[in-house]
Formats: C-alpha cells, sequence, structure tokens
C-alpha cells in the first residue's frame, strides 16, 4: 500500500467511525499537532462536518420525513442512516437513495412503517424531478393505429413514471406540506393504497390509483401488449365492456403523459 | 505574455445557486458570468438542465466540480468523467475546475475535500491524473486550493509550492480561493502573502470570494457569511501580483438576496479596478 493510500484510508476511518478510538489514534499519528489546536481538535472538523454535510442531504431530498417525523426524529433517523451507510456514489444526490428500504429493515425504525413509506414517496419525487427527458405519444398517434394492429401493441411507459404502495396517508401529507397546509394526522388504511408519481413538463406530480389501474400499469411496465391487458380486463368486466374500459385507461395514461412510445404496430 | 495559457479574464461572477434563479433571469443584473456545480446538473434531464440552458444563453458558464478527487488513491472514476465530459459538451464552459483535493478512498466518499500530504510521491500522482483528465476532457482543468484544518507529518512542500509544481508539471491552470488561503494560512501558521508568492502568475485563471466562521482556535471555512476584510486585503494583493483574474463570490449555505452577493461583487471590481488601471 502507498503511503498516500495508507494515510487516506487512516484519515477516512477516522472521520466515518469517530468514536473509535483506534481510528483516531492511527489518523493522529500522521497529523500535525501545535499550540492552536490538538491532532484531535483538527481531525474533529472532518469529522462533524462530514455528518452535518451528509444530514443536509437528506433535509433537501426528505421533506416529506422531516416534516412527518419532526426534528427530533428526523435528525435520529438521520444519525442511524449516516452511520449504518457510507456513501458510495461520487455525487451526493444518490447519497439517500438506500433510506426507505434501510428505514424498513432497521430494528429501530422498521415498527413504523409510515417513515419508510414517506421517505419512499420523497425519493420517487426527487427520482422524477431529473429523470430522463421523453415525449409523450399523443390521441392523434394512437388513432392513426390500425385496428388489427392493436392486439400486439406494446407501451414504453414515461421514465419518470414510478409505481407505489402506501398503507398510510403519506401522500396526503406530502401534498400538505407542498401547499404549505397544517399536515393531516396519520392514518393507517384499510388495504395499501397504489399510487403513481411522475413528472408532467417540469412538475412532479402525483395521484391515487385505482387497483384495477395498478395492476395494469404493472403488466405494462413487464411489457405486456394491448391484448394482455384486454384479457387481464376480461378476468374482470363482461366481455362487450373490456375494449371501452382498456380505452378508457388507456386515454387517462395518455393524458397524463405516461406512454413514452408505443411499438409493434 | 508568451506561453501564457490562460483563457482571457471573465470579469465578475456569481456562483449559481437556485434561490436567485428566478430574478437573474428576470432582471439584468451586473454580472459578467455564472459558475456552475458540476455536480448539481449531472442529472437525466428535467428541470435543472433546463435551467441551465437559459442560463448558457444569457451568461458565460464555467463548470466546477467536487467529486473529482484528483489526490484520491482508487482510480480515477471513468464513469465520472464521462458525466462530466457530457455535462461540458451540454454546457460549452469557459473552463473547468476541481480542487486539488481527496474526497474517499476504497469506493467510499465523503464529500468533503480532504487535504493531501505534500509528498514528492503525491506530486507524482496528482501529476499524472490531472493529465489523465485533461486527456479525456480534451482541455485543461483548474485546480483550487481548499482550507484544511491539518496539515501532516510527511509533507515535504508547503501547500503552495505544491500546487505550482502540479499546475507546472501537469500544464494545468489555477483557481486560487483567497479566502481558502487565508483559512488555511491562520490554521496551519503560514503567511498568506507568502502564499501568494509562490504561485505562478501564468497560472491562475479564476480567483473565488468566500466568507468562513472564526471558532477562535480555528477558522472553518463554511463558505456560508460575508466576505471578511482581511479576505479583501488579500485579494487586492492578489490583483496586483496576478493581474485582470475572473473574479467569482462563492457563496455555499445561508444563500442570501442576490442583492447582498452583487454588493460584494461590486466591492471586488471596486478594489481591482484602480489597481488594474495604475498597473496597465
Amino acid at each position: 500500500m502507498s503511503a498516500l493510500a495508507e494515510l487516506q484510508r487512516a484519515l477516512q476511518r477516522h472521520v466515518l467511525d469517530a468514536g473509535n478510538a483506534d481510528a483516531a489514534t492511527d489518523a493522529n499519528a500522521f497529523v500535525v499537532a501545535d499550540t492552536r489546536a490538538s491532532a484531535q481538535r483538527r481531525l474533529g472538523v472532518y469529522a462533524h462536518a462530514y455528518r452535518a454535510r451528509l444530514r443536509e442531504v437528506l433535509v433537501k431530498d426528505y421533506p416529506g420525513l422531516r416534516a412527518l417525523a419532526g426534528e427530533e426524529t428526523f435528525d435520529a433517523i438521520a444519525h442511524d442512516y449516516i452511520a449504518a451507510t457510507p456513501s458510495q456514489h461520487p455525487n451526493a444526490r444518490w447519497y439517500g437513495a438506500r433510506l426507505a428500504q434501510f428505514l424498513r429493515e432497521d430494528s429501530n425504525w422498521h415498527a413504523r412503517l409510515e417513515v419508510s413509506e414517506i421517505a419512499a414517496l420523497d425519493w420517487a419525487f426527487g427520482l422524477a424531478f431529473d429523470a430522463h427527458d421523453a415525449g409523450a405519444v399523443t390521441f392523434d398517434e394512437l388513432a392513426a393505429v390500425a385496428p388489427q394492429d392493436w392486439p400486439a401493441l406494446r407501451f414504453v411507459l414515461h421514465p419518470s413514471l414510478q409505481r407505489l404502495s402506501f398503507e398510510h396517508n403519506v401522500a396526503a401529507i406530502r401534498r400538505a406540506l407542498d401547499h404549505g397546509e397544517a399536515l393531516p394526522p396519520i392514518e393507517r388504511f384499510d388495504a395499501p393504497q397504489p399510487w403513481a408519481v411522475w413528472r408532467h413538463e417540469f412538475a412532479v406530480r402525483h395521484r391515487r390509483l385505482s387497483e384495477e389501474e395498478a395492476a395494469l400499469l404493472a403488466l405494462l411496465a413487464d411489457g405486456a401488449r394491448f391484448g394482455d391487458l384486454c384479457e387481464a380486463l376480461a378476468t374482470r368486466h363482461a366481455a362487450d365492456a373490456v375494449v371501452l374500459h382498456a380505452a378508457t385507461l388507456l386515454r387517462t395514461w395518455v393524458a397524463d403523459g405516461w406512454i413514452e412510445d408505443v411499438s409493434g404496430a | 505574455m508568451p506561453n501564457d495559457p490562460r483563457h482571457p479574464s471573465l470579469g465578475y461572477g456569481l456562483g449559481l445557486r437556485v434561490e436567485h434563479y428566478e430574478e437573474l433571469l428576470a432582471g439584468d443584473p451586473p454580472i459578467d458570468w455564472l459558475e456552475v456545480l458540476s455536480e448539481n446538473y449531472m442529472v437525466d434531464g428535467g428541470r435543472p438542465l433546463d435551467w441551465l440552458a437559459r442560463f448558457r444563453e444569457r451568461w458565460p458558464l464555467v463548470l466546477h466540480g467536487v467529486s473529482l478527487s484528483i489526490g484520491g488513491s482508487d482510480p480515477l472514476d471513468r464513469d465520472y468523467l464521462a458525466r462530466l465530459a457530457a455535462l461540458a459538451r451540454f454546457t460549452q464552459p469557459a473552463w473547468i475546475s476541481d480542487h486539488l483535493c481527496w474526497t474517499g478512498v476504497d469506493g467510499t466518499h465523503l464529500h468533503d475535500l480532504m487535504p493531501l500530504p505534500y509528498t514528492e510521491e503525491a506530486l507524482d500522482h496528482v501529476v499524472a491524473r490531472v493529465q489523465q483528465v485533461q486527456d479525456t476532457l480534451g482541455r485543461r482543468i483548474a485546480l483550487e486550493n481548499v482550507s484544511s484544518y491539518v496539515a501532516f507529518n510527511g509533507s515535504q512542500m508547503g501547500e503552495a509550492e505544491f500546487l505550482a509544481e502540479v499546475a507546472r508539471r501537469a500544464d494545468c491552470l489555477i483557481l486560487l480561493d483567497i479566502n481558502n488561503i487565508h483559512v488555511s494560512a491562520r490554521n496551519h501558521g503560514f503567511d498568506a502573502r507568502d502564499y501568494l508568492a509562490a504561485i505562478p502568475v501564468e497560472r491562475v485563471q479564476q480567483f473565488h470570494l468566500a466568507g468562513h466562521e472564526d471558532d477562535g482556535d480555528l477558522i472553518i471555512d463554511t463558505h456560508d457569511a460575508p466576505i471578511v476584510d482581511p479576505v479583501w486585503s488579500l485579494y487586492a494583493d492578489a490583483v496586483r501580483r496576478f493581474g485582470p483574474v475572473s473574479t467569482l463570490i462563492e457563496r455555499d449555505d445561508h444563500i442570501p438576496p442576490l442583492a447582498e452577493l452583487l454588493g460584494e461583487l461590486d466591492r471586488a471590481r471596486s478594489i481591482a479596478t484602480p489597481i488594474l488601471r495604475a498597473a496597465a
């Protein structure tokens, strides 16, 4: 190992594990101490800044979580996540990517499903905000598809579109926060609700999905054809109503800009 | 000046911050150029890149990154460099800068500007990596001196000598952060004027001006406060030595109203203009 790498590993270990006496001793050995400040004081600046900086990243990316949890709980969450999750990406934009999963799995937090749910919603908002730009098919383009081509038609969903499922009213809480309104109390639903988050032009939007809509979107995301959608609908509706239902859903999705492209026509 | 690798001065600029987007575009503020934080725009699409396109139409842009880790022991991150190159194609910056530092090792990122030991080994390492980066980007980069709180027992030269030697050997440019020189000079007990004297004039592409927090024993570089008088004084000395160099006010936190930063930019102009006029 080069002397440079050895120094960097010792300093990094100290920053990541500031309470570890061995790490502190190893790092101190590299550092000049003088009458102005001890090596410990000097290294402590970096250890403190590391946590403060990552907390700020989480504050920026998780406004809903912060509002729902309150400042003290948010700080405890940030503390636990930062301690468990060294950053693996050069861009701090991605540091918080695993927070919702962490909250679902961590023994301190897994009993509070609502915090992982709103974290997932916050993160989805962020992903939608700067997802790939993509066009959207228009009604006219769909109208130009020949009737015999419809069964084989496949749909490419817009890259910003994400499907989520919540057992709590976290979407209402985030909506209230974004509109500067008082937050509603946390409520648990009788059954999980499917939601969609996407970007339309430059605005991030979200809305609740019906169970049927969520199931069909899942099929589309897996590459199903329009014919497969109609088959799935046939298990729920009378045969003469299937095409109307499919057309109605498709019209909604096109209006929302969720269909980037079609193929197979 | 023969063999002067610098780009012409862009004048007096501001670090582009989201808090000022609307006001910048709505009016005609007396700003000559904007510095863009590269990582904020290394995204796939959406509004950030749309904003950037609009600023690109109005002002010369410069890309300023924090994640290159030019002194890091891990191999250079090719994916990061590819994203930076793509952003440069989109932005058409006058130049690209990052910091003389390392930001993590063994695949971990500290998201901080960690100081290097100023050794021959580190010098060889940094020079080789700057050359790799410049080959990839097809242009010279500028490296900025960081504020630091630790110095290392193994260092064989001062920071200014190290930075100067990197610039000469790697044929790169220098972004001198005047505040960071002041901060590190106080924290380590060196003379900020000696630092300026050790930096080769023909390598200095840009100045940064910023504020900090004085904790008594150490100065902490927060970039979240107004510029203090000793930094203004050091800026005047830098202008005397380096001449007309693109100057930028950089505020990273506690972003004030645009007018406050324009006031600081005015002060930079009012300091530099008579010095440059007298030297002309």
